[in-house]
C-alpha cells in the first residue's frame, strides 16, 4: 500500500448525537479512522448502525458534535468541519466523488448533462471540453452509446455507472459511497463492484463504501464493521480470503 | 422547434410575482397549452407487450390546475412522462405550446426545451444531495443558460424567500426536511419562469401539514398563470384543483372542472376518449 506519511483521510474521536423527541441519541461513538490512499475501505453495518452518518461527516454533508476529519490531498491538509458550507461544497467537488444508493441523477437531464454538471459547478473544464470529458468517462464505464437518453431510458445498473462517472468528473482523488449496489440484482452489483476495484487498482483512487452486505468483506483492503455507533476492523483470517480479495 | 426563447434582460422585477392579469382572461384560457393527440405507449416485456396508455386524446387550457388520479398502474405517471418527454409515446402526437415535442426533435433537443419550457416536481424531490439549496434551484438557469450569469443567485433567492426557504438557501438538502426540500423542489421547478408545471406525486412522500403546504403553493402559482398538471393517488387533493382528470387501465374515464357536474371526458369536454 502506498502510505503516505499522513493518511488520506484522518477522522479522529468522531462523535454525532441527534436529538430526538425520544432524547438524546449517540450515532457515532468517539470513531477513529485512518485511510491511506490507494485503499479500498469496507465499512460494513446494518440499517440505524450509523454507516451513513459517518460518511456523511467525511463528505461534510452533515457536522460533527465532536471530533475532527482531516482530509490530506493535493498538497494541502484540509479539517473539513472548520470550513464554512460554501469553503466545503467548493472543497468537496474538487477532491470527492460521492456514490449514492439511488444513484441521484436528475431525471430531466440527458446522461451527457448529468455528467457536465460537476465540471460546470467546479469551474475545472470549459464549456466545450465538459462535455468531451463527460464522453470520455461514458466510454469508461461502457455507457457512451446511451450519452443523450435519459436517466429513465436505461437500466439500473447503467444509471449507477453514469453516476460513478459523474464522481469522477473533476478527477477526485477520493471516491464515498454509500451502498452503490443496494438498488441492484446481484450481477448488476458484482460489475459494479469490480468496476470500484478496477478504480482502486488502475487509477489510484481511494474508496470508502459503506454497506449492509457483510459476503463484500473479504473483497476490500481493509475492512470495518460499524454497529451501534461503535467502529471496529475486522480481521479476516479464513484460509483463502487473503489470496481471492485481499490484493496488497 | 424554437429551442432559443430571447434571455431576459434582468431579474429585477421576479417573474415570481404576480403576472396582471392574475388570473388568465377568458380568452387565454381558451387558448390550448398542451395537446395530446391519440397518445399510445407500449411497454415490452418478458411476458409480451402491454399497453399502458390507449390512444388518450386530452387537451389542456392556458392556466388550467389539473389533477390526474388513478390506482397505481392506471397509467398516470405514464402519461405525465409523455407531456416531460421523460419517456416517449409509440404513438400519437404532444404539442405543447404550439411545439411537437418528438416530431424530428433530438433527445438534446427536447433536454434543452424542457430546460426552458417545463418544471418538473417529483414525488422524491430529485435534489442533488452535495449542493446547497440555493445552488439546486440555482441548476436549470445554468443549463438553460437563462438569465444573466451574475444574476442567477439572486433570483434562485428570490425563488426561494417565495417558498419562505431563504433562511435555509445555504444548507443541504439532508439538513432539511422533507417539506421543505419538496418546497426547493418547486423553487427549482419555477427556476426558467416555465409556463408550465408538471408534478408527479408530489405530496406522495410528505406528512398532511406538508402535503397542504405544496397545494397551497400550486394554487397560488395557478393563480398567477401556470398550466399545472399533477399526478396523485390521493383524491383528498382532486378538491383543490381546477380540474379533475381520472384515468383507469390507460383510458380516461372522468373529466371535470371545478363547479361541473362530474361527467364523461367526452361530455366535459367534446373530445374523443377511448
Amino acid at each position: 500500500m502506498n502510505m503516505s506519511p499522513r493518511p488520506l483521510i484522518d477522522i479522529r474521536d468522531a462523535v454525532k448525537v441527534y436529538s430526538t423527541a425520544a432524547g438524546k441519541f449517540e450515532a457515532l461513538k468517539r470513531v477513529n479512522l485512518q485511510v491511506g490512499a490507494e485503499e479500498f475501505v469496507g465499512i460494513i453495518g446494518k440499517s440505524g448502525a450509523g454507516k451513513s452518518t459517518l460518511l456523511n461527516m467525511i463528505t461534510g454533508v452533515d457536522h460533527l458534535t465532536s471530533g475532527e476529519v482531516i482530509v490530506n490531498s493535493n498538497g494541502s491538509s484540509v479539517s473539513i468541519h472548520s470550513m464554512s458550507e460554501d469553503e466545503i461544497a467548493s472543497w468537496r467537488g474538487r477532491s470527492m466523488g460521492v456514490v449514492f444508493q439511488s444513484f441521484q441523477l436528475l431525471p430531466m437531464l440527458t446522461l451527457v448533462e448529468n455528467i457536465t454538471l460537476p465540471m460546470d459547478l467546479c469551474g475545472l473544464y470549459k464549456a466545450r471540453h465538459s462535455r468531451e470529458h463527460a464522453l470520455d468517462l461514458l466510454r469508461l464505464v461502457e455507457i457512451e452509446d446511451h450519452a443523450d437518453k435519459l436517466p429513465a431510458q436505461i437500466s439500473g445498473g447503467q444509471q449507477q455507472r453514469v453516476a460513478i462517472a459523474r464522481a469522477l468528473a473533476n478527477d477526485p482523488p477520493i471516491l464515498v459511497a454509500d451502498e452503490p449496489t443496494g438498488s441492484l440484482d446481484s450481477v448488476t452489483a458484482d460489475h459494479i463492484f469490480e468496476f470500484f476495484e478496477h478504480l482502486v487498482s488502475e487509477q489510484g483512487k481511494t474508496i470508502l463504501m459503506v454497506t449492509h452486505d457483510g459476503s463484500l468483506a473479504p473483497r476490500f483492503t481493509r475492512t470495518f464493521e460499524i454497529v451501534d455507533g461503535e467502529l471496529n476492523e475486522v480481521h479476516i483470517t479464513e484460509p483463502g480470503l487473503e489470496s481471492k480479495g485481499r490484493r496488497k | 422547434m424554437n429551442t432559443s426563447p430571447p434571455k431576459p434582460e434582468a431579474v429585477s422585477v421576479i417573474d415570481t410575482e404576480p403576472k396582471s392579469p392574475l388570473i388568465p382572461s377568458p380568452s387565454e384560457r381558451g387558448e390550448p397549452m398542451i395537446e395530446m393527440q391519440a397518445i399510445i405507449k407500449t411497454f415490452k416485456n418478458v411476458a409480451g407487450e402491454v399497453t399502458v396508455l390507449k390512444s388518450i386524446d386530452l387537451t389542456i387550457q392556458r392556466g388550467e390546475f389539473v389533477s390526474i388520479v388513478g390506482k397505481s398502474g392506471s397509467g398516470k405517471s405514464t402519461l405525465l412522462n409523455m407531456i416531460t418527454g421523460i419517456d416517449h409515446p409509440t404513438a400519437g402526437k404532444v404539442i405543447i405550446s404550439g411545439t411537437d415535442i418528438y416530431t424530428g426533435v433530438t433527445e438534446s433537443q427536447r433536454s434543452k426545451w424542457r430546460g426552458r419550457n417545463l418544471g418538473i416536481v417529483f414525488q422524491f424531490f430529485q435534489l442533488l444531495p452535495m449542493l446547497t439549496l440555493l445552488e439546486n434551484v440555482m441548476l436549470p438557469m445554468d443549463y438553460a443558460d437563462i438569465y444573466d450569469f451574475d444574476a442567477r443567485p439572486e433570483r434562485a433567492m428570490e425563488l426561494l424567500k417565495l417558498v419562505r426557504l431563504e433562511q435555509f438557501a445555504d444548507k443541504l438538502p439532508l439538513l432539511v426536511s422533507t417539506g421543505q426540500q419538496q418546497l426547493a423542489a418547486i423553487a427549482r421547478a419555477l427556476a426558467c419562469d416555465p409556463p408550465v408545471l408538471v408534478a408527479d406525486e408530489p405530496t406522495g412522500n410528505l406528512d398532511t401539514k406538508s402535503a397542504s403546504a405544496i397545494i397551497d403553493l400550486f394554487e397560488e402559482l395557478s393563480r398567477r398563470g401556470k398550466t399545472i398538471v399533477m399526478v396523485t393517488h390521493d383524491p383528498s387533493m382532486t378538491s383543490r384543483t381546477t380540474r379533475n382528470i381520472t384515468i383507469a387501465d390507460g383510458v380516461l374515464v372522468a373529466d371535470s372542472r371545478r363547479g361541473d357536474v362530474v361527467a364523461s371526458p367526452s361530455e366535459a369536454s367534446g373530445e374523443a376518449i377511448s
